[in-house]
């Protein structure tokens, strides 16, 4: 056993009798192996990327939603004109080609700000990461 | 033969990731000791002592050998033990005039030639101090740290840990005479 220095005379009874106490019951099981334990670690680890991955979806999603909500709001705010001009240039686009254009259009613009939102969230985690 | 912790650290954070169990066959036990006292059951104190290794694990890239790994592992354990403690416990305080009042070496008095009476009555009271108080008590009288490392794990002052250990014997001392009144 280590010899303890710094003990003020004061104190040997109170040592002593601390010492007397019996050890608390039961004792770590024997079981207790780091193998037992990374399992628990390696499933806690699965389980938190699963989270995480959850997290970012929904968080994709509703900066999309989000977004293309405040665009859209935003032209419509600042410039009525703009949003009639382009209804009418989806329409005209619709009728001169017959294809479905303005859901193409919106599913290219969609797919846009998802990868944009994506990555920005992809950087912020990683940037509060390191 | 044996290796010294640093080459195993060097091998786990190499990858071999399984030489981490040495570590925990030679800590887990003095690991356990401390946490078991701290701790409300031994069953949370087993529950704990297994976070401290994981915690340890996942954070041993940060471990810089300015201390021993021992020490960095009681710290972890120390900071772990306390947190998931304060929580679950009312702490039973004393007013600064209670423990100016009383001197120094009045616990020490109080024990000595102890009973079997005397020392349940001490576990007792040992019990009712609030967890980091209990730590310090477990790591300096028990286990015979000295007070340089105890203020190294717990991240107190070397004066700090003394006034802490002076007040805690005061405080044992306090729960005692209380303990022995009812």
């Amino acid at each position: 056993m280590k010899h303890n220095t710094d003990t003020p005379r004061h104190d040997c009874n109170l040592r002593n009798a601390l010492k007397a106490i019996p050890e608390p019951e039961p004792r770590l099981p024997s079981n207790f192996t780091w193998r037992t334990m990374q399992s628990v670690y390696t499933v806690d680890l699965q389980q938190k990327r699963r989270r995480r991955l959850a997290i970012r979806i929904a968080g994709i999603a509703a900066c999309s939603v989000a977004a293309i909500g405040a665009i859209g709001l935003g032209i419509w705010l600042a410039a009525p004109s703009v949003t009639a001009s382009m209804g009418d240039l989806v329409a005209d686009i619709h009728s001169a080609t017959g294809s479905t254009s303005p859901v193409l259009w919106a599913t290219a613009t969609s797919a846009l700000i998802l990868i944009g939102a994506e990555r920005l969230l992809h950087y912020t985690y990683s940037h509060r990461k390191h | 033969m044996e290796h010294t912790d640093s080459h195993i650290i060097a091998q786990v954070l190499a990858g071999h990731t399984h030489h981490f169990d040495t570590l925990v066959e030679r800590y887990s036990r003095q690991i356990f000791a401390l946490v078991v006292r701290i701790a409300d059951s031994p069953e949370d104190a087993e529950e704990i002592t297994h976070d401290v290794f994981i915690k340890a694990f996942k954070h041993l890239v940060r471990f810089n050998g300015t201390s021993s790994f021992a020490t960095w592992l009681y710290r972890i354990a120390y900071n772990t033990a306390i947190s998931a403690t304060r929580r679950h416990r009312p702490e039973i305080r004393f007013s600064d005039e209670q423990l100016a009042a009383i001197s120094d070496t009045k616990i020490d008095d109080a024990l000595d030639d102890p009973t079997e009476q005397r020392i349940a009555l001490l576990h007792q009271a040992l019990d009712m101090l609030p967890p980091d108080d209990k730590a310090l008590v477990t790591l300096y009288y028990m286990e015979d740290h000295p007070i340089s490392e105890i203020a190294s794990i717990t991240g107190l002052t070397v004066s700090n840990v003394k006034i802490r250990l002076m007040r805690t014997r005061k405080k044992l001392y306090l729960l005692m005479t209380r303990l022995d009144e009812t």
